[in-house]
Formats: structure tokens, sequence, C-alpha cells
């Protein structure tokens, strides 16, 4: 198996293991939406 | 015999029964949270910059409107042109397609390859494995992509698959099929939502599991070393080929992988009518996979992951989910003549775990992908259709609706008494079930034009589009049992794909 190293390799896998990470991150968006629900929820019910 | 007490054993059953219905809500939401992990489970640090010689395969039956300009979007892949032979298996075409590949031919020579099956008819997976016999014929193909007349693929996705296959344990690749007709409708942004959640985030979770339910018609590249140990051909015996070939990889000891970053995209069904067509297809084979490998669900092995406990909630909760949620709503309407105090806790537990989850998935897939989200983001809200969310909204602001309730009724002057009271409880714990009558009812109802038009989509965005699909899953399970004809009818296609360079 011969490897070709092309000049986007290293920063395509940099780009998509950014993007992986930044997709834990935002997970923060939608529990705060959870969070506001909850909270109104608990308010009146 | 006690009959309080088998009353109160009877409405505990019951309970358990309604809380069958929101055992696909936690498993969809436990999906998410894998979706989280994704990036600790990433396989990059396995792979290499490999651009292996790559045979194309792509069945077409009369793909005259589409198949140029996927060939020519493949020509101009961030790829060695020399590393690159697309086999069009022409299937018996009654259009122009002949002639359109053939003239793409004497542009590419080399690079395209026109075959032509005499009889047709017969299905993909005979029409790929004409192909696949030629290509096998001689060592020159190293990794081999299946793929639809119609998709397109983004410049660098090929190579952004390929990558993988330099790990010797990865059997095949499957990419991120986004929906891509443009300017689209109601029903290609629903799909285009629908393809965030089932693909963007749930094959990301499948690789956190280790375990791939399925390799994406128009996306999937196998290793010829996978090709041939899962016997050098497609089955030919079901109608999901496709999810075949991924457990027959993975059953042979290779890994299955989900590439979020190799983006392609599809003409998707633009009516109700044309993506029941192609959805009964796709669960009817559900159905005898799941039957087919029996043996494999549940049972952990070494080798493979299709075995393990997480693998099997996901599959079984999505192939059970109508059934879920008529055992559910049949249940708490039972409950209501049994206990009606433990029908409006039960009722109230059942709804408030999927407000949870419907927000959870709702706002996280729309920023999984926002480029598509932000297209899609009315119906990802409209997924559950206007009376589910309408209840959610009852069950959260409970004091705040009835309120309002009371105060609207008063002004207008109608008066609203205990039965009708009861009548409104009766049809929401009936909702789960009805809905998909009424997604139903929007199949029927639907013509090209007119009234039949309007009003299939006014009952689609009521029932909501998740109802609709369990439909068309619980259609395909009677269709199944009753062994009717299996027929592999195309889904047509107009080429409306646009794609970002």
């Amino acid at each position: 198996m011969s490897y070709t190293h092309y000049p986007a390799y290293d920063a395509d896998i940099r780009n998509a293991i950014r993007y992986e990470r930044l997709l834990a991150v935002k997970a923060l968006i939608p529990l705060a939406m959870v969070t506001v629900v909850v909270v109104a929820y608990l308010h009146y019910h | 015999m006690n009959l309080g007490n088998a009353r109160v054993d009877v409405a505990w059953v019951l309970i358990a029964l309604v809380m069958i219905g929101a055992l696909p809500l936690v498993t969809g939401l436990y999906q998410y949270v894998l979706v989280i992990v994704h990036f600790a489970r990433l396989h990059y640090g396995r792979c290499e910059p490999w651009l292996p010689r790559t045979a194309i395969l792509i069945p077409a039956w009369n793909e005259a409107a589409v198949i140029a300009s996927s060939i020519d979007r493949l020509m101009r892949l961030d790829y060695p042109r020399d590393a690159l032979r697309i086999y069009v298996v022409d299937d018996a075409s009654t259009d122009d397609t002949p002639l359109v590949v053939q003239a793409k031919a004497a542009d590419y020579p080399g690079n395209v390859i026109h075959l032509r099956r005499q009889v047709g008819g017969e299905g993909k997976a005979q029409t790929l494995n004409h192909g696949l016999a030629q290509i096998m014929n001689d060592d020159w193909m190293q990794a081999l992509l299946i793929m639809d007349a119609d998709v397109i693929y983004e410049r660098n996705s090929l190579r952004a698959m390929t990558r993988h296959l330099a790990d010797p344990k990865v059997g095949a690749v499957t990419g991120y099929i986004q929906e891509g007709s443009r300017p689209g409708n109601f029903m290609t942004r629903f799909i285009g939502y629908e393809y965030i959640t089932a693909q963007a985030a749930a094959r990301r979770a499948q690789n956190v599991i280790g375990a791939v339910a399925c390799l994406a018609g128009g996306a999937q590249l196998h290793s010829r070393a996978n090709i041939e140990a899962v016997g050098g051909s497609i089955d030919t015996g079901t109608l999901a080929e496709d999810t075949v070939t991924t457990f027959k990889t993975q059953l042979a000891g290779r890994r299955v992988l989900f590439e979020p970053h190799a983006k392609v995209w599809a003409e998707e069904p633009g009516s109700i009518r044309a993506l029941w067509k192609q959805r009964i297809r796709w669960a009817r084979g559900n159905v005898q996979v799941t039957f087919r490998f029996r043996r494999v669900w549940f049972r952990p092995r070494r080798a493979h992951r299709l075995g393990s406990l997480s693998f099997g909630a996901i599959w079984f909760s999505v192939f059970l989910l109508p059934v879920t949620l008529l055992v559910a709503s049949a249940a708490l309407v039972a409950l209501y003549f049994t206990d009606y105090e433990l029908s409006r806790t039960a009722f109230h537990a059942l709804w408030i775990i999927n407000v949870i989850v419907y927000v959870f998935i709702t706002g996280y897939s729309l920023v999984i992908d926002w480029p598509i989200g932000r297209r899609v983001w009315r119906q990802g809200i409209m997924f559950p259709g206007i009376i589910s969310l309408t209840i959610m909204v009852g069950v959260v602001f409970t004091g705040l609706v009835v309120w309002l309730f009371r105060h609207a009724l008063a002004t207008i002057d109608i008066g609203f008494g205990l039965a009708g009271v009861h009548a409104v409880v009766l049809f929401t714990y009936a909702w789960l079930s009805a809905s998909m009558g009424a997604a139903y009812l929007a199949k029927m109802v639907e013509r090209d034009s007119g009234p039949g038009k309007y009003l299939s989509i006014v009952l689609l965005y009521i029932a909501g589009y998740g109802s609709l699909l369990c439909a068309i899953t619980l259609t395909a399970y009677m269709k199944e049992f009753r062994k009717a004809e299996a027929t592999w009818e195309k889904t047509e296609k107009i080429g409306n794909v646009s794609v970002p360079m």
C-alpha cells in the first residue's frame, strides 16, 4: 500500500477533528434549551 | 380473589405499557449523548493519505436527466483521474441513458465505461452484480465506490473516505448523504432535517458504539478485500441489499465507519406518495434484515459490535417504534377507564419525557449541521406535528394553558362541560396512534394539484412527519407479514440537485 501525501491531507484531518470537538461544545445549546423548558415547567405547571 | 388488588395490579401493568412508549424516546436521547463523545472515538489516528485505484459503480435505469452531471462532477473530484474508473450499469433503460453515458465515455476515455443489461427491472442488487462481475475480473480495482446515479459528490468527499481504508481493519466507509433538491419543497425540507437526525447524528452515535446499521446506498466505499470477504457480490435476497452488505462486512470482522465530512448530495422524493413508495421498500427491507440476522441481536461477540445491547436497543427502538406508540396509547385509554387519576399521571410522565427529548434532539440536530439546519429549522420544529406540539405546550404550561382556555371560552361564551373535557383528554391519549392514521390520510388525499395537494400538506403538518414515517413502517410490517409482492420501484429523479462548491 503506497501513500500519496497530498497537500490538503493534514489540514483535512485537522479541520475534521476540530469540527467534532466543537460539536461536543455545541451540545451546551440544546442543554440550555432543555433547562429553560424544565424551569418553565416547574414555574407554570 | 380480592378485586381491589387485581384492579391495582392491572393499573400498574397499564402504566408499564404506557412507559413502553418512552423507550424509543430515551434511546433517541442516548444516541445524541453518544454524538457528544464522538470526538473521543475518531478513527483519524489510523488514517493515511491513501488514494487507491477506485472503481465507481453506478446502477442506472432511465437516469438521462441526472447521470451526465453526476459523471462530470466525479471527474472533477480532488482525486487522481488515472485512479478512477466509472462503471455505469445501464439496466435496460428506455430513455436516453445509453446515449448520454456513451457520450461521457467518449469525453473521458478510459474513465467511463458503459455496461448494458439487455433485460432489466430485476432490482438494484442484480444490476450492481452485473458491474461487479466485470470489475472483479482483473486486479485493477483496490477500492469500490457504490453510488446512485443522482448523487453529487463534493470535491474532497472520495479522498475523505479512502483515507480510512488505509487501516486494513476497516472494510467499508459510508459518507454523509444530504438532501440537495433546490428550490425544494416542504417534503424535501422534512427529509433534509430527517437526514441530519438519521445520518449526521445517528451514524456518529453508531461510530461510537462500533457498529453501523447501514452503508448509505448513494455513498459506500469498500476495500477490495472486503468485497471478496462478503462473497464478491451483492446480496439479492432482500429489499435492503445495502444493510445486508453492512452486516456481512461487520460479521466478517471488519469495521464499518461513517465519515461525516465526506458530503454527498442527493435528490429525494418531493411528495408524500413518492416518499411512501421509497420508504415502504426500505422498511420492508429492514423487516427482512431483522429476521435474517435474528441470531445476531443482543448476543455480544468479540469480533463485532452488532450484538451489543446499545446497537440492539437503537435498532429495535426504530424498528418497533409504531408498535410502542400503539401500545402506549392503547394502555393510556385503558387506564382512563380503569383509574383516571393514574392515567393523568402516566400521560404527564410520558409527554414530559417527550418534551425534553424533543427539545434536546431538535436543538442539537440544528447545530450539528447548521448550513442545512438554517434551511430546514421550521420542518425540524414541526417534525412531531401541530397537535403533538400543542400537547407538549399543554404539558409544560398546564396551568397557563388551562387559564387561557377557560378565559377564551368565557369570552366567546361557549360552554365546555365535563363531557367536553373528557373528550379532549381521550383524544390526547389516543393521539400517539391516531397521528399515524392522520398521516396515512395525508397520503391518501394527496394529488398533484388542486385541493387534494393543499389538504395533504395541512394534514401532514397536523399529524407530523414523524408519524408519517411510523405509518409507513406499520404498513411495511403488514405487507411483509402477508407476503405482499415485493417490487423494486425506482424513485423518479429530475436532476434538481444543487451543490455548494
